[in-house]
């Protein structure tokens, strides 16, 4: 076997395919308006869920990423996430579809196409091509400590 | 295998050490105590001992000086000196951090321990001319201390009479028994001669007295405790009857033998007749030797994230309770309500025990800080009395663990900056010799922790120029002393350059107030100049689960603690229109009024509102909201950290029907709407 492998889960988001580490990622649910809004908190944050007894915060990735509202359908999803797996820090993402879960050699991985920042996401961590379509690369650490540090 | 008995030698080093602090300070206090050497030495010697067997050999060598010299102190061949206890905290510490590290490897910290090891060894080479001195009052001693150890057990003879009536009130007296009988050996006699025939009987009164004869180590006091709520209900004897263990007495067992047939009264004279005869001393230390025994096993360690994990399934148990019985009130299945009533009393034991468990004492704590007075007092040469009280209370291990580093902080300001020189107390009046009294004390669900030194205290004027320049306040505002006092809670309020000129304490009580903020505690401070500083922390007792109130602001549902309401009153259209400025008039009372339907964004309905009477330190607000649905006991779960500057929440709970209520934070909801006059 020649390189590293890296295991990345792919969703939707107005039209452009993004991607993180899917080591990351705890549970996938449909979004169906079960969230309670948490007052006064900041406008990306779309509320809490209760899982299974645990109650985690969920954003809105078109809103940490400053994307126009794109419409609730079947497809829209809650990805539940624990970057530094502990259950204190898992929090739900909003995405437009949830694609697939896909392998790619880390030497496939190409410097970040984007260059510009989008919303809270100073940069991407990497693009990679699969079947033909182009996925951009999120760093899921480094968009929690930007959630966190901005008040 | 070897590294796991290491690391379990390491932790029960690490508790002797503790052992071992504790006690030096008790030896500073008075250094005669025989009782108090005996148990450094033990301590010195269990180090000792350990240390060989698990390879800590400097540990162990070092340790072995240290022992001999208070091997010579016990024995009263050496004095214990300013010197040697100086020395010994020295050394400890090197205990300590031969604890953590093992034996050491580096020139420089061989050397200083060597140095330190020559020290110790001479107080015992230097004192070996005047020995023969002591060795008259060394025999005189050693009898003080066989007395000493000699635990004062004692029995006596309890006789509870119930009146009557005492069933009515709900009493229980078995209840008390098991008491009683857990304060030591019992034996319990009961006495039907009453009870009437059957079909006399009353079921609902009680007939039958009791005869308890009763060992124990505890005073009359505690006994006495037992009884104090049904002290008008019976007739209650407590008579000393013997010095000693009498239940194991051949002669008690023949008397209490015709007692059972009815054939004599157990009366204390009875058994005080009894007695052991020549070796009644022997057989008592041998009974004390049983006591510690059982003692020993009456405890046991368990890692604490096992018992974090047990109030975490208690909680969720909680939790999935609520769910249960609001199936089987919705299905209304009557033999599901009684399963679901009968799981609720089970998981409410299960939830006190489990929080009762993970419950621990300040003591530990104190210790710490006792001994920061004393190194940081000598330092700064102040003379200094650190005075503790209610050091057994108990609270939550998360709370303590949150707790340690402010309380540090306030004491450690209390020594530095609270209590003036002893020269300049001397000017003042005052007695040279400084006091700082920590008091701890239960008040509700509260503990109440207070810090008193009686330094120099806080000058308001100093303080308000100080937040003026800030800018933290705006000049010309008329503000109360307290509110000034507050001021020094403002972040940003004291920075290094303040230190010094700023009077008594007030240095980083920012961050202290933020840390006692988030185990959802409150401080506040008092002080007068010259007299000193009061500072108060209210904690409550648990962190993960409140008593609240349900209540629906528009279409949210909000839990409001229960411990912070005064009162619910219905909010009537009149009365609505009389707000004004924010100030409520009910009646002849006027109180300020938050309406969360603002605080939250929300738009009020048509719905009847409530106002809900909350206190906050000494005044009283109202907080308005729609519906008011009930009394609940929830689970408190924290936002998480992306939540974490919400001000008015204080974390989530899982309602019955899994649906999430936010719980507020009346508290901290009221500091950031209710004084507008700080927080502009």
């Amino acid at each position: 076997m020649e390189g590293d492998f890296k295991t990345l889960i792919s969703f939707g988001l107005q039209g452009q395919t993004f991607a993180f580490d899917s080591l990351m990622v705890r549970n996938i649910l449909p979004y169906e308006g079960q969230l309670t809004r948490v007052p006064n908190a900041r406008n990306f944050i779309l509320g809490v869920i209760n899982l299974h007894g645990n109650i985690f915060p969920v954003t809105d990735m078109r809103k940490i990423m400053g994307i126009d509202q794109q419409e609730i359908t079947v497809d829209t999803s809650i990805i539940i996430v624990s970057p530094e797996d502990k259950i204190e820090s898992q929090f739900g993402i909003v995405v437009d579809l949830v694609k697939e879960v896909f392998e790619v050699e880390t030497e496939r991985i190409e410097p970040p196409v984007f260059q510009r920042k989008m919303g809270l996401i100073e940069s991407f961590q990497g693009a990679v091509t699969e079947k033909g379509e182009l996925i951009h690369l999120i760093d899921l650490l480094h968009l929690v400590s930007q959630i966190e540090s901005k008040k | 295998m070897i590294d796991k008995f290491r690391a379990k030698f390491v932790e029960e080093g690490l508790d002797n050490v503790h052992d071992l602090e504790e006690a030096m300070l008790l030896l500073e206090k008075d250094p005669t105590d025989k009782e108090i050497i005996e148990r450094i030495f033990r301590a010195m010697h269990t180090l000792k001992g350990g240390g060989a067997m698990f390879g800590f050999n400097d540990l162990s060598s070092f340790t072995h000086h240290l022992e001999t010299v208070y091997d010579w102190v016990r024995n009263g061949k050496l004095n214990v000196t300013e010197d040697i206890i100086s020395e010994t905290f020295k050394a400890i510490d090197q205990i300590k951090y031969l604890l953590e590290v093992g034996d050491v490897s580096d020139e420089s910290e061989k050397q200083e321990l060597a140095q330190l090891t020559q020290r110790i060894k001479g107080f015992v080479s230097s004192t070996n001319e005047d020995n023969e001195a002591k060795k008259g009052a060394d025999s005189k001693r050693e009898e003080d201390l066989s007395a000493s150890t000699m635990e004062a057990s004692k029995t006596y003879l309890i006789h509870f009479k119930p009146h009557t009536n005492i069933l009515q009130n709900g009493t229980n007296p078995l209840y008390l028994l098991d008491d009683v009988q857990a304060l030591g050996k019992a034996f319990v006699l009961y006495n039907d001669e009453n009870v009437p025939e059957l079909n006399e009987l009353n079921p609902e009164d009680c007939f039958v007295s009791w005869d308890i004869v009763l060992n124990t180590t505890e005073v009359l006091n505690e006994i006495q405790d037992v009884f104090i709520f049904v002290e008008d209900e019976c007739d209650l004897n407590i008579v000393e009857i013997f010095n000693g263990d009498i239940l194991s007495h051949p002669k008690f067992e023949q008397i209490i033998e015709q007692c059972e047939l009815g054939k004599q009264k157990l009366t204390a004279e009875l058994l005080k007749g009894i007695s052991w005869g020549g070796d009644e001393n022997a057989s008592s230390s041998e009974k004390k030797k049983v006591l510690l025994k059982e003692h020993k096993i009456s405890s046991i360690r368990v890692a604490s994230t096992k018992i974090d994990e047990l109030v975490n399934l208690v909680s969720e148990l909680v939790t999935i309770q609520a769910q249960l019985h609001l199936y089987a009130e919705t299905n209304r299945e009557p033999k599901m309500l009684d399963l679901s009533e009968s799981i609720e009393k089970l998981t409410r034991q299960l939830r006190d025990n489990a929080f009762e468990i993970s419950l621990i004492p300040l003591q530990n704590d104190l210790m710490r800080f006792q001994r920061l007075v004393r190194d940081l007092s000598k330092e700064l040469n102040k003379e200094i009395d650190f005075i503790i009280e209610g050091g057994d209370i108990e609270l939550d291990k998360n709370i303590i663990e949150h707790l340690t580093d402010p309380l540090l902080h306030m004491i450690r300001n209390c020594v530095d900056h609270g209590i003036e020189m002893p020269e300049e107390r001397i000017k003042k009046g005052k007695n040279p010799k400084g006091s700082v009294i920590f008091k701890a004390y239960y008040e509700g669900s509260n503990v109440i922790i207070k810090i008193i030194d009686d330094g120099m205290g806080m000058d308001p004027e100093v303080i308000l120029n100080k937040a003026i320049k800030k800018g933290l306040v705006e000049e010309g505002l008329d503000l109360s002393k307290k509110e000034i006092l507050d001021l020094v809670f403002s972040s940003g309020f004291t920075t290094k350059d303040v230190v010094t000129d700023l009077s008594g304490r007030g240095v980083g009580m920012d961050v202290v107030n933020r840390k006692i903020g988030e185990i959802r505690g409150e401080v506040s401070i008092d002080s007068d100049l010259d007299k000193g500083t009061t500072v108060t922390l209210v904690l409550p007792l648990t962190l993960s689960i409140i008593d609240g109130l349900l209540v629906s602001v528009a279409s949210g549902q909000y839990v409001i603690p229960i411990s912070a309401i005064e009162k619910i009153i219905p909010l009537e259209d009149n009365d609505r229109k009389s707000i004004f400025n924010g100030v409520i008039k009910l009646g002849e009372e006027h109180f300020p009024v938050i309406d969360l339907h603002d605080i939250f964004n929300e738009v009020c309905g048509d719905e009847k509102q409530h106002i809900i009477q909350v206190k906050f330190e000494d005044k009283r607000y109202g907080l308005i909201v729609d519906r008011v649905i009930g009394e609940y006991q929830t689970v408190v779960k924290p936002l998480g950290r992306m939540i974490k500057d919400q001000e008015v929440i204080s974390g989530a709970s899982i309602m019955g029907d899994g649906t999430i209520s936010m719980v507020i934070d009346t508290n901290r909801l009221i500091h950031a709407f209710g004084n507008q006059k700080i927080h502009k």
